[in-house]
């Protein structure tokens, strides 16, 4: 390989990304702007479901009741209704998840120490936050009839010093004690960035010579195609290499996500995986002709893997048996495992070293194999 | 006319060639129905569990059999010291140790408070939020019993009062996620290959140059810019089709009744999206640009919408930035088309919104399409 070619190569791709502002602007932009969504806007758990209710009763205990669910967290009471088809009418238009039926005789009944029937109506549609919605329900509705429960018992409980709770837990949590999501969400974003500007990038630059088909040019002339590769190539791993610094660095500065382990173990591992993921792009760039094409596979075969099967948002465990298979070959599976380690578990190499070796080897042959098309693809 | 159908003519015959891209717009709706409708909408359970049992008797085995019994936690296996559970936690194995202590069973048989410990593993704030919730809710139902039994126990006589709820689960009464997800994944999809899409073809023209032709043939601004997105616009309908019927063919999820109003918004949506991608081809130079601003615009759709997280348990702020966003509007048409059976005039209130958005981006990438472009 010679060293005057490539950084003639390396120096013409720099030229021109630097004279492209609008790339430069975005490729720093994005990792900030995905940090603030994700770390800010979504929420993973389920709070403020709307519900609209229904109270026949009006009486102190349906009050009682229902002010249980206006003071959770979990829901939110959007509108009091007083007939069934208003009820329905904000279920259909998803003004409401969750509505609650209060029938007439609730307050005498539960005086007179019977057993009341409330109907709890649920949207279904969205089945994941139907079943949460409905098991806070459950868990207000039970919390409320042990209260009343223990009211009408309460002079005999004194007398009799019973516990009340029996049992009681104390939860204790590790390695993201008040659980805030940036903390865990940073190393996935880490991940899919690197991604987007090594392989989403790179396959688009190298398609680009061959769709305008000025690589004719370059092949004609004396440039080696190793040269030509690699020096298409250093100018994204420079850049994707920084966006990596700048996650990290704004993950600090802006939400105070600190690094547990090592500094220098998450620096290697990061290199590691830069090496597969130029080896994706320019094995995406091999396999198609125009940048539209060279997009398209790269955003299908390689961000949206690294997106959803690298237990980025979604954990792998959850997954069907067939799909745990699949995520075994995701490069940002094992990436991902090990920032968190590092970020914060705070492990050493003891803990990671297979996936560490991992994802070593699935870059050194991707690489190679990408090395071995590019050069018979342009030959 | 004939003009604009020779733009499309064109341009189709560009697409034809690209083989790379064909496979992608037939592989692509497969790939996200595949992964979409296993992966997000799975609940989570069988969280792995180990258990440090210190107190060793019946009343703790109960209380491990009552977690595994209830589907949410799987017991990975009984440690027997501090140290042994913090490697399980190091490691991953388990998400949670449950530490019964010493005195448990005594606490449980004198009827007075009993106390354990839970080691969560919060790296998933997700997971461990919801593991806190299962734990507690299973503490809850053996703290009734046990209350209940204590009081037998002193020969004391219960009240049954309590309440009961009775529950309905409307329009999807089965609780199946896929039929949640193929109307999300439909939304999505038209997104995710209209704008790139659109925003390509057109900055292709200015970064070869073949511009200038098009511009100094007799073409006007109007029809060039529908000659370019029809195949885009047949694409994102083809792949729609492909989705809902890979859905009801194969996953099945109940068919839409309500055809019309289905199809008339997602010419609607398809109108919107397509402006937003002629919005970033006026905006950028090269395709490598547009690939770029394109993931600018998608991905807050994507994660914004409601498609994976409920707008409602969003801050304040978010709220009111999704009002924005197209895609939250045609979520819950779609939704509502395909689950709730609703026709347009039920969801004018979200129709509304999309088109008078629509509207503004359309005119807005119009004026500069004819300024860049004309």
């Amino acid at each position: 390989m010679r060293h005057s070619a490539l950084r003639a190569i390396a120096r013409k791709e720099f030229i021109q990304i630097r004279r492209d502002k609008a790339t430069i602007y975005m490729v720093l932009i994005f990792p900030v702007m995905m940090l603030v969504l994700y770390g800010f806007g979504i929420r993973y758990d389920v709070t403020s479901v709307p519900m609209s209710v229904f109270d026949q009763d009006g009486t102190h205990h349906s009050r009682q009741y229902v002010e249980r669910f206006a003071r959770s967290p979990y829901f939110q009471v959007r509108h009091y209704v007083d007939n069934y088809r208003d009820l329905q009418r904000d279920i259909n238009r998803g003004d409401s998840r969750v509505g609650l039926v209060i029938p007439t005789d609730f307050g005498r009944r539960l005086g007179s120490r019977r057993e009341a029937v409330v109907q709890v109506i649920v949207d279904g549609a969205d089945n994941n936050t139907a079943t949460i919605a409905m098991s806070y329900v459950s868990q207000i509705t039970r919390a409320y009839s042990s209260f009343i429960m223990v009211q009408q018992l309460e002079a005999l409980l004194r007398r009799t010093q019973l516990p009340i709770p029996a049992v009681e837990i104390e939860p204790r949590i590790w390695f993201n004690p008040n659980l805030e999501s940036v903390q865990f969400i940073v190393p996935g974003i880490i991940a899919v960035i690197m991604m987007m500007v090594g392989t989403l990038l790179t396959a688009v630059t190298i398609v680009k010579e061959k769709e305008q088909g000025t690589i004719e040019q370059i092949v004609s002339s004396p440039i080696g195609r190793y040269e030509l590769m690699v020096g298409k190539v250093l100018p994204y791993a420079i850049l994707a290499y920084l966006d990596f610094l700048l996650i990290v660095g704004a993950s600090y500065f802006l939400f105070g996500v600190e690094i547990k382990g090592s500094l220098l173990l998450l620096l290697t591992t990061a290199l590691f995986y830069l090496i597969g993921v130029l080896g994706l792009g320019i094995l995406v760039s091999t396999s198609t002709e125009t940048q539209m094409a060279a997009m398209m596979t790269a955003i299908f075969t390689s961000m949206l893997p690294s997106i959803l099967l690298s237990g980025f948002i979604f954990p792998i465990r959850q997954m069907p048996q067939v799909l745990q298979v699949i995520t075994a070959v995701v490069p940002a599976r094992y990436f991902i495992e090990i920032l968190r380690d590092i970020y914060l578990k705070g492990l050493g190499l003891e803990y990671f070293w297979k996936e560490a070796l991992y994802i070593l080897l699935f870059g050194v042959v991707t690489l190679s194999l990408a090395a071995r098309r590019f050069q018979k693809r342009l030959g | 006319m004939t003009r604009t159908f020779q733009v499309a003519r064109k341009e189709f015959i560009q697409i034809r060639r690209d083989k790379g891209l064909l496979r992608m717009v037939v592989l692509a709706p497969l790939l996200q129905l595949l992964i979409y409708g296993y992966v997000v909408a799975t609940e989570i359970r069988e969280l792995p569990m180990a258990v440090l049992d210190q107190s060793g008797s019946a009343e703790s085995r109960r209380l491990v059999d009552r977690f595994t019994a209830s589907g949410y936690f799987t017991l990975e296996e009984y440690v027997d010291s501090l140290d042994g559970a913090e490697r399980h936690l190091n490691s991953g194995r388990s998400l949670a140790v449950l530490v019964i202590p010493e005195d448990y069973a005594r606490n449980i048989r004198a009827g007075v408070l009993a106390k354990l410990q839970l080691l969560v593993d919060g790296t998933n704030s997700n997971t461990a939020t919801i593991a806190l919730g299962y734990a507690g809710g299973i503490i809850a139902v053996e703290n009734q019993e046990q209350i209940e039994r204590n009081i037998h126990r002193r020969g004391l006589q219960m009240v049954e009062a309590g309440i009961r709820e009775e529950s309905r689960v409307w329009f999807n009464p089965s609780l199946r996620p896929i039929n949640y997800m193929v109307p999300g994944i439909i939304c999505v999809l038209l997104m995710e290959t209209m704008v790139p899409l659109t925003a390509f073809s057109l900055v292709r023209e200015r970064e070869r140059g073949t511009i200038e032709q098009l511009i100094v043939t007799p073409l006007r601004a109007g029809e060039l810019l529908i000659g370019k997105t029809i195949p885009y616009v047949l694409i994102g309908l083809a792949d729609a089709i492909l989705i809902l019927a890979a859905g009801t063919l194969w996953f099945g999820v109940p068919a839409p009744r309500n055809f019309g109003a289905l199809f008339i918004c997602t010419m609607l949506f398809i109108v919107v999206a397509l402006s937003v991608g002629v919005l970033v081809a006026t905006l950028v130079t090269t395709q490598q640009q547009a690939a770029l601003s394109a993931q600018f615009a998608l991905v807050p759709n994507v994660l914004l919408s409601g498609f994976m997280f409920p707008i409602e348990s969003m801050p304040d702020a978010m709220q009111w930035f999704t009002t924005i966003l197209p895609m939250r509007y045609f979520l819950v048409i779609v939704r509502g088309i395909m689950m709730k059976d609703l026709g347009i005039f039920d969801l004018w209130d979200q129709i509304l919104p999309m088109a008078l958005l629509g509207s503004v981006i359309f005119t807005i990438s119009w004026l500069r399409f004819r300024r860049v472009f004309g």
